[in-house]
């Protein structure tokens, strides 16, 4: 081989050898860019979903009663019966929607005290959760917030209703305005210790929407049109006695022994 | 003699992709299409339900259900379909044939962003809904590797290039 063809050869070892150099690098950097800029943004995704998640998620608790209560049992109608051993009377029965402002005040205000009734073997105490708001009487959330409450609490635990009935009042929707989403009454379940998949289920598949079809056809076979409608064996109460226990939640007693007497 | 082959010889021999790349891309696409056109009759045909194990875990219809079931008010399926129908596109013998800086870069980035909103969606699953969907880690499992496929065939093609 001549000098100049070896030189020639050389140069273009040496040619060679940087194309092969500039590509190693070019791989290099496309390696670090794509793991690098794809590390760096799933990050960020990852931070994003869990921030959201943060800002959405209301401070609004699960809210456990956890005063004296009495063994509940879920009727073959739906409805939560509450009663100490023994006790056969009288029967306080009352029907609710979970929408329902004064269903709301009456939880708050005397919520406890019926409990507590039921619990010392004063009354055997029904609880019957229907529909009230239905379209197309009433427009959009109403119906529908009314119907996912109804619904959960039908999904409920019996033995969680006071637990869980507390915490839909609480949380209760203004009028008009959207709530008790899946989610947090999902949550609520987790806060109060009873959630699980059938539950999940129950809840987002509206799984009791015959149960509620049918506690809002009772209601209404009732001549109930008005909640909360309270009835002390088969009588309703007055309005003037139902705001006085919103007001004076002491005087169920009274009410209760009136029915003993008659 | 050497001096008689055109120039560029490297460039002309450039991305002579194997069959097997070619044929895994093309199924993998496929089958994110299908997964996704399923996904999405299910979406929008409440008498069909997923056929899906159910666990604790596992529930593929509260995932689908989820809020997270939508993106600016688009169903996820939905992105999945388009996204498969233009990366099935963008992955034909034909597409990658093409020299077209245009189609690698939309095929490059494509991958890239299918893979980030795996990740969104993933981190969904897990660090909110708690419940992972069976069919949906199908397809994030199919643009994982798809991504991967694309990145290595971008990495053989800039070691060749001159």
């Amino acid at each position: 081989m001549s000098k100049s063809a070896r030189q020639r050869s050389a140069r273009e070892r040496i040619a060679e050898e940087r194309r092969k150099q500039a590509a190693h690098e070019r791989q290099r950097r496309l390696l670090l860019g794509v793991v690098g800029g794809v590390t760096v943004a799933a990050v960020a995704v990852v931070a994003v979903v869990v921030v959201r998640d943060r800002a959405s998620q209301s401070d609004q608790k699960g809210i456990a009663y956890t005063g004296p209560s009495a063994p509940a049992v879920r009727q073959a109608d739906g409805s939560i019966l509450m009663a100490k051993n023994g006790v056969t009377g009288p029967t306080l029965e009352i029907f609710e929607d979970f929408q329902c402002p004064y269903c709301k005040k009456l939880e708050e205000a005397a919520g406890d005290t019926i409990y507590k009734a039921a619990a010392d073997g004063k009354a055997k105490v029904i609880f019957r959760p229907f529909q009230l708001f239905k379209a197309p009487d009433h427009p959009e959330p109403v119906p529908s917030v009314s119907r996912r409450g109804a619904n959960a609490a039908f999904c409920a635990p019996a033995d969680k209703w006071a637990s869980y009935a507390k915490t839909l009042f609480a949380h209760q929707p203004k009028e008009g305005r959207d709530g008790f989403e899946n989610k947090e009454l999902l949550n609520w379940a987790r806060d109060l210790g009873f959630y699980s998949a059938e539950f999940d289920r129950c809840v987002v598949y509206t799984q009791k929407a015959q149960d509620i079809a049918k506690a809002t056809d009772y209601a209404q076979r009732q001549k109930v049109n008005s909640t909360p409608t309270l009835r002390l064996d088969g009588k309703d109460l007055s309005p003037e006695q139902v705001s006085r226990l919103m007001s004076n939640p002491s005087s169920l007693d009274q009410i209760l022994a009136s029915a003993k007497k008659s | 003699m050497a001096g008689d082959v055109p120039p560029r010889p490297r460039r002309a021999s450039a991305s002579p992709r194997p069959r097997w790349f070619l044929v895994t891309t093309a199924l993998l696409s496929l089958a994110g299409l299908a997964v996704s056109a399923y996904l999405t009759v299910v979406h929008y045909d409440h008498t069909v339900s997923l056929v899906c194990a159910e666990s604790a875990r596992i529930d593929c219809a509260s995932v689908t259900s989820s809020e997270y079931s939508q993106l600016l008010g688009i169903p996820v399926p939905l992105l999945g379909l388009a996204f498969f129908l233009g990366i099935g596109a963008l992955v034909t013998p034909w597409a990658w044939r093409s020299e077209s800086p245009l189609i690698r870069w939309s095929r490059f980035g494509g991958v890239i962003v299918g893979v980030l909103f795996v990740v969104y969606l993933v981190s969904a699953e897990l660090l909110v809904l708690g419940k992972i969907c069976l069919w949906c880690t199908a397809v994030h499992v199919i643009t994982v590797v798809l991504f991967g496929l694309v990145v290595v065939d971008e990495y053989r093609r800039v070691g060749q290039a001159s």
